[in-house]
């Protein structure tokens, strides 16, 4: 009888794939029974190669930045270099009459305006070589080479999530400059609007909930009381309006109490079950990124073949303010570059703000603003504080919940005082996205990506930025500019959609991410899946695995919008308002 | 199993269906053993991914951090040196021709066991890299009125240029278990001539007038390559030679170019080692083997070549940044002459050719003046056809150069150069 081994048939996890159970015996096969003692191994390279794969916690992270960005703030400066080298929207200068755009090397991640060699080789007989270099290139304002251009305007790290802030200090603010302050914790802004027989409560964001559970609201029209006293069934979701049930919830007014009456802004909780709020309702809060890398790991550079499809917005110019005769200058460059960072990281070493290893990383990207010619540093805001028409006191620099506390320093020149950034050092702490995590659903959802805005010191630049005239809602401490999404998701590892369950004694070999629901009296976890597997939802990871090291290529559209010419609700709660005019979200 | 003495019976009971189980813990460690012999045998895990290494940045005699590589190929010509392709039968027009596009310089990096001097019983070719000459500079000759290729190259990482990145592994994992582990690498170059097929070795000295050729000491440069300091997966080239006599001065930058010399200006030859090869404990691939050298005989020159040196160099430079005039810059030092008069002349060059003028003056003691001026619009101007002729001795110098800005423009530069006919 052949000695043969059958491999057990369960499945590694739920959705792995079938392993082949068949033992196929072949007519002309000549085979040994094996003696006592020996050991038989089958020496199967692609379950070798499966195995080292799924062990390696080693990646390489690399990919393509594209900068999505259109400079569209034309303005004046007293700065004499910066003055020099605008974009003019006149072929002339009119000292009394003129309005300009930046240079694009102001924002873009590879300034070309950096102080270079250059060589001019003559000789006068043959074999006679003169290299004649002189110094060309730079703007008169601050002297960087090209070993500092890549970093000058924007930093990237790589970082990892850590831990959360329930307590950070959040605002939303309406059209007529009415301002909402809360922290997190609190939940999602609701706009009330009274519907008669129900409240239709509208927020900024998708507060992802469903009819049928619960939300749990709070704010000044619904202070009093407990949790259990505050909690209202959803009995709908959405309005006449495409895409609403997103963004809005019905709540019955029979379930309010007479003296319940909201109105303005609240702020809500989901929850799954009323009468268990403490162990289904949702938690909100910030989370807490670490960077795990310096500007020494990475490297930027200009792709061989490809350039975006934009075209570049430049000119000659005719004439400059001192005097300089057909000046190159640009307003636009649309920009593909290449990030890679050049040593591995290894993911084991880290734990993610839930007690386990990261399934995922982020690009971190950061203004540097090596020149100081914009404030320093960026303000914090998310995606819902970005308005179609008027500015969010989020970002008032008086405002605690808005700063970024990044690190920068001062440099001084022609009397103005710049700002700049300073290089972030490995565990520097920032503030991420605004997520709800619900202990049913066992998995954090993004809400509001995080922001960063950015303005020109107006000493510097002037379009205005500061005047509400001109911009509504600006002022000198909140002036209107331009904001980007910092942190930029990068997937590593894929866990399951599904949640497992089990009532087991066994925890030693249970998953790292697993948790006990006491509300099911149940252990529960995600599945880990297997590199190179993908589920028919297409979930899952395939990155190219060699050399011990999982290459993960990552390109991101990098849109660096300008606060002005936005519409933030393009395609969902912008609707929302047509029907009644009301102008307030 | 254990049992446990109470201190009272004094007996065993064994049953007959009692285990021991002395095996126990065996399957997990022999599991182990499994693996790891699994994993030596079939696809072990190594690291071949090969990362890119820059050239480590400097700041340069401008006051600018950069990665500009230079190297310059001299070539024999008349028993002297020239950086010329003439006398390797290399003609030139305004078309790019087949032996001017086909021929090419090729730097070797040789690795050796235990960074031992290199020779040809013990280096190890590890990697090579190719120039081709039209990436090389172009050089623009009066005489001629028109630029040719010439034997210099300058490498940017930044530039559209030849940007002289190297390739080497990120680690040493794969070497491990071989004498070829480290950083250090040994630089040498070659000329691959379209014209006629010949090869031509280049040392790192003048060798001249039938010198014997010491391979350790004569052919290479040292590169050492850096993988944690920023930043991180850099190299550097420093003169080496087996006694460690001129070891460590870094050579490459813009003020200082790598020179490589052509072998046998007047029949020199390469000598072997002598010594005992040290045998290489891998197998691997064979550098291809080089043929020795034994170069054609150029006629020897008499007598002496007229020399000049300057003490305080032959250029200088000056900058403005507020429009103004008098603004002059100037060095002032001796010139030696010997063996015969020089002819020199003098040019003054600017970075903008508006606006702003620039001239150069040249004084030397007891022989006469010269003056360039570069007019606006001009990017530059020689004293040609004047020239000044220094007949041998030794006589003070005055190098002066002068920018004037007429206002508008708020930066410029000035540079005199004095050259030698």
């Amino acid at each position: 009888m052949e000695n043969k081994k059958i491999l057990s048939p369960s499945k590694r996890y739920k959705k792995a794939e079938s392993e082949d159970l068949g033992i196929r015996t072949g007519l002309e096969r000549s085979e040994k029974l094996m003696r006592e003692g020996d050991k038989t191994i089958i020496l199967d390279i692609a379950e070798l190669y499966r195995k080292e794969r799924n062990q390696s916690t080693n990646y390489k992270i690399y990919g393509k930045l594209n900068m999505v960005f259109r400079n569209l703030y034309s303005g004046t400066s007293l700065y004499g270099p910066l003055l020099n080298n605008l974009y003019l929207e006149t072929d002339t200068y009119d000292p009394n009459d003129y309005s300009g755009f930046k240079s694009y090397n102001e924002f873009g991640f590879l300034r070309r305006d950096y102080v270079r060699e250059f060589q001019n080789p003559t000789g006068v007989t043959r074999g006679d070589f003169q290299p004649n270099i002189v110094v060309t290139g730079g703007t008169g304002h601050q002297t960087f080479s090209q070993m500092e251009a890549p970093f000058r305007n924007w930093n990237l790290y790589l970082s990892y999530v850590y831990d959360k802030d329930e307590n950070h200090l959040m605002r939303y603010t309406l059209s007529g400059n009415t301002v909402y302050d809360f922290t997190a914790s609190m939940g999602v802004p609701f706009r009330v609007t009274d519907k008669g027989n129900y409240y239709e409560l509208t927020s900024p964001l998708k507060h992802n909930m469903s009819q049928g559970e619960y939300v749990i609201l709070s704010g000044n029209t619904i202070s009093t009381g407990t949790d259990s006293q505050r909690v209202f069934g959803i009995s709908s979701v959405g309005n006449e309006i495409y895409d609403s049930e997103y963004y809005t919830i019905n709540l019955n007014k029979s379930e309010f109490t007479s003296s319940q009456n909201i109105s303005g802004v609240v702020f809500g909780k989901k929850c799954i079950d009323k009468f268990n709020i403490s162990q289904t309702t949702s938690n909100y809060y910030v989370r807490k990124h670490k960077t795990i890398t310096t500007l020494d790991d990475y490297i930027l550079d200009i792709p061989g073949f490809e350039s975006p499809i934009f075209e570049v917005e430049r000119k000659l110019q005719f004439e400059t303010s001192d005097g300089e005769s057909d000046k190159y200058v640009e307003q636009n460059r649309p920009e593909s570059v290449l990030y890679h960072f050049k040593n591995s990281i290894d993911l084991s070493q880290y734990r993610n703000n839930l007690g386990y290893t990261p399934t995922e990383i982020f690009l971190t990207t950061v203004f540097r603003n090596g020149n100081g010619y914009f404030n320093y540093p960026p303000r914090l805001g998310w995606r819902f504080n970005f308005h179609d028409t008027w500015g969010d006191e989020q970002f008032d620099t008086g405002f605690s919940g808005g700063d970024t506390n990044l690190p920068s320093s001062t440099f001084t020149q022609s009397g103005i005082t710049f700002t700049k950034g300073d290089e972030l050092p490995i565990d520097s702490t920032l503030d991420g996205d605004f997520v709800e995590y619900n202990p049913i659903d066992f998995e954090e959802v993004v809400l509001s990506d995080t922001f960063h805005k950015l303005n020109s010191n107006p000493d510097v630049f002037d379009h205005g930025q500061t005047n509400s005239t001109v911009y509504i809602g600006a002022s000198p401490t909140n002036p209107i500019g331009y904001f980007y999404k910092v942190h930029h998701q990068i997937k590593l590892r894929q866990l399951s959609p599904y949640i497992e369950t089990s009532d087991t004694d066994d925890i030693l070999n249970l998953p790292e991410n697993t948790v006990y629901d006491e509300y099911i009296n149940l252990w529960k976890w995600r599945d880990l899946y297997d590199h190179g597997y993908k589920d028919s939802d297409g979930f899952g990871t395939d990155f190219p695995f060699t050399n011990n090291y999982h290459y993960v290529k990552n390109d991101i559209n990098f849109y660096f919008r300008n606060e002005d010419s936005f519409r933030n609700k393009a395609y969902g709660i912008r609707n929302l308002r047509g029907g009644s005019g009301d102008e307030i979200c | 199993m254990k049992y446990r003495f109470d201190g009272e019976s004094k007996r065993l009971i064994l049953d007959q269906q009692q285990e021991f189980r002395t095996d126990s813990g065996w399957d997990e460690s022999f599991q182990t053993y499994e693996d790891e012999v699994l994993k030596d045998i079939i696809n072990p895990i190594e690291n071949y991914e090969t990362c890119r290494y820059i050239h480590k940045p400097y700041t340069s005699s401008s006051g600018i951090e950069q990665t500009d590589i230079w190297f310059y190929f001299y070539f024999v010509e008349n028993g002297g040196y020239i950086l010329d392709y003439t006398p390797q039968g290399l003609d030139q027009t305004t078309k790019l021709l087949a032996d001017v596009k086909n021929s090419f310089f090729r730097l070797e990096f040789y690795k050796t066991p235990n960074n031992d001097p290199p020779n040809r019983s013990n280096r190890r070719l590890v990697f090579a890299k190719n120039l081709s000459l039209p990436v090389g500079e172009r050089c623009f000759i009066g005489g001629l009125n028109g630029e040719l290729y010439v034997p210099v190259f300058m490498g940017s990482n930044y530039k559209n240029k030849e940007n002289m990145y190297l390739f080497w592994f990120e680690d040493d994992s794969v070497l491990e278990e071989t004498l070829l582990t480290g950083t250090t690498f040994f630089m040498t170059a070659k000329f691959y001539n379209a014209v006629d097929g010949s090869r031509i070795q280049f040392a790192n000295k003048e060798i001249l007038n039938g010198a014997d050729v010491v391979e350790e000491d004569d052919l290479y440069f040292e590169v050492q390559m850096d993988r944690s300091n920023a930043p991180s997966y850099h190299y550097d080239i420093t003169d080496y030679n087996s006694s460690g006599t001129v070891r460590g001065n870094r050579r490459g930058e813009s003020s200082d170019p790598i020179k490589f010399y052509e072998i046998g200006a007047s029949g020199s030859t390469v000598i072997q080692p002598t010594s005992t090869p040290t045998p290489l404990p891998t197998s691997g691939p064979t550098p291809t083997p080089t043929a020795t050298s034994i170069l054609p005989t150029a006629t020897p020159t008499s007598g002496g070549t007229p020399t000049i040196s300057w003490s305080l160099g032959t250029s200088v430079t000056v900058s403005a940044n507020t429009p103004q005039t008098n603004n002059i810059n100037d060095i002032t030092g001796s010139v030696t002459v010997t063996n015969g008069s020089v002819n020199v002349y003098i040019r003054s060059s600017k970075a903008f050719n508006y606006v702003n003028v620039s001239e150069a003056s040249l004084s030397i003691g007891g022989v006469g003046t010269l003056t360039a001026t570069a007019a606006s619009g001009d990017t530059q101007e020689y004293s040609l056809p004047s020239t000044l002729t220094i007949p041998p001795g030794v006589y003070p110098y005055t190098l002066s150069a002068e920018i004037t800005l007429d206002g508008g423009v708020t930066s410029g530069m000035g540079q005199s150069d004095i050259y030698t006919q």
